[in-house]
């Protein structure tokens, strides 16, 4: 299997300038659609879903996805300058987010639009409400909310109770399921 | 080699695709699943408009002979306009122990701005969707309404018909006045909000 994939015979303006060198776990799905581009190296772990459209920039730094982790179409992961980004494990990053920071810790969601600024670090469970955005360089503590116009606030009740962070784990992997019926797997345009 | 439309004086490379039913797609919108979205007729898509048709529920009994046909995912009325870069998602949850995805239905007359997520269940006719809104999973819409931009509608809010509302998170600010969609659908006029979208969708080239 050549590295550089010959250009695709359908959609020739579709494909990336550059495919960065993939490390993809053989479960994941990534769809045909799904733009990832830059240089440095892209790991997606287990049971990872990229939707199509998508777009996944190793050009500022290499990016890490999670296992069960979910990226929705229009979301922007990753930095044209700034470092690398690590996406955790069952995290969700919604329609439209972009997503630069430096990591994003475990169980995370990002909701549609929201944007996180370069460096910026996520702790676990933490939860980004539409159109919100997180600074630069912003470091949010585990199970932080951040909602309504910039407020902060901490989600005690999955901090405190362990079984909704379990349920909500199981959740996740039950979306994943669903949409490994439903996406036609293309990851054999982006392994190697 | 003659190609039967060149007739017309439409370019080889038009913004806009039209089809039978007076639908306008635009080129640079980003369907998935096209055939589990049904238009119902003079409605148009605009550019970097993102339709997820291909995330529908998945129907377990093979072809007893009461559904063997498509399932429709998102179901858009007539002279309804998607603006740019919006995405329409439809909406999942947990359901009997499988996440599933609900069909989504579009009213009639309905302009959704630009930039905006809609992943309600329902929006119903007449209702005005300002910009760069969001319309998280599972809200439904009633007639009549009204969105301002830049408003974020939780998860399962029911928007009551004939209301105004903005915010983040969505409060009902208002009520739309009697005149609303009044006025406006003629050749030549300005189009109103809420009121007959049909002149505008003909504007659209």
């Amino acid at each position: 299997m050549a590295s550089r994939p010959a250009p695709a015979p359908k959609r020739p303006s579709q494909l990336p300038a550059s495919k960065p060198p993939c490390n993809t776990h053989p479960s994941a799905i990534i769809a045909d659609k799904a733009q990832i581009t830059g240089a440095h190296a892209v790991e997606i772990g287990e049971n990872a879903v990229i939707h199509p459209w998508a777009r996944i920039r190793a050009e500022g730094g290499k990016v890490s996805i999670g296992k069960n982790s979910m990226v929705y179409e229009g979301a922007t992961v990753g930095t044209v300058d700034g470092g690398d980004v690590l996406i955790g494990d069952y995290v969700n990053i919604e329609t439209g987010a972009v997503v630069e920071a430096k990591s994003v810790g475990d169980g995370s969601t990002v909701e549609v639009n929201a944007v996180i600024g370069k460096g910026a670090v996520l702790g676990k469970w933490c939860r980004v409400a539409p159109l919100e955005r997180v600074e630069a360089g912003e470091e949010l503590e585990d199970f932080t909310v951040v909602y309504g116009d910039g407020q902060r606030r901490v989600d005690k009740t999955t901090k405190e109770h362990a079984e909704v962070r379990e349920l909500k784990k199981v959740g996740q992997e039950k979306v994943v399921q669903a949409m490994r019926t439903l996406t036609p797997n293309a990851m054999a345009k982006w392994a190697g | 080699m003659s190609r039967p439309q060149a007739v017309t004086r439409r370019s080889a490379k038009s913004e806009y695709i039209e089809t039978d039913t007076g639908n306008k797609i635009s080129r640079r919108a980003r369907i998935e699943g096209k055939q589990n979205i049904m238009l119902a007729g003079k409605s148009v898509v605009m550019a970097g408009a993102i339709l997820r048709g291909d995330l529908h529920r998945k129907i377990d009994r093979p072809a007893e002979g009461e559904k063997g046909g498509p399932i429709t995912a998102i179901n858009i009325g007539r002279a309804s306009v998607i603006s740019t870069d919006c995405t329409i998602r439809p909406p999942m949850r947990m359901s009997r122990g499988l996440m599933t995805f609900y069909p989504m239905r579009i009213g009639d007359n309905v302009f959704i701005g630009s930039g905006t997520h809609v992943s309600a269940l329902s929006i119903s006719s007449h209702v005005h969707i300002g910009a760069n809104c969001v319309l998280s999973a599972f809200c439904i819409i009633k007639e009549s309404c009204k969105i301002l931009p830049d408003t974020v509608v939780p998860p399962h809010m029911v928007i009551p018909p004939g209301s105004v509302v903005g915010g983040r998170p969505a409060r009902v600010v208002g009520e739309v006045g009697e005149g609303w969609g009044q006025g406006g659908g003629g050749e030549g006029e300005e189009y109103v909000e809420g009121g007959d979208l049909r002149a505008l969708v003909r504007s659209i080239k």
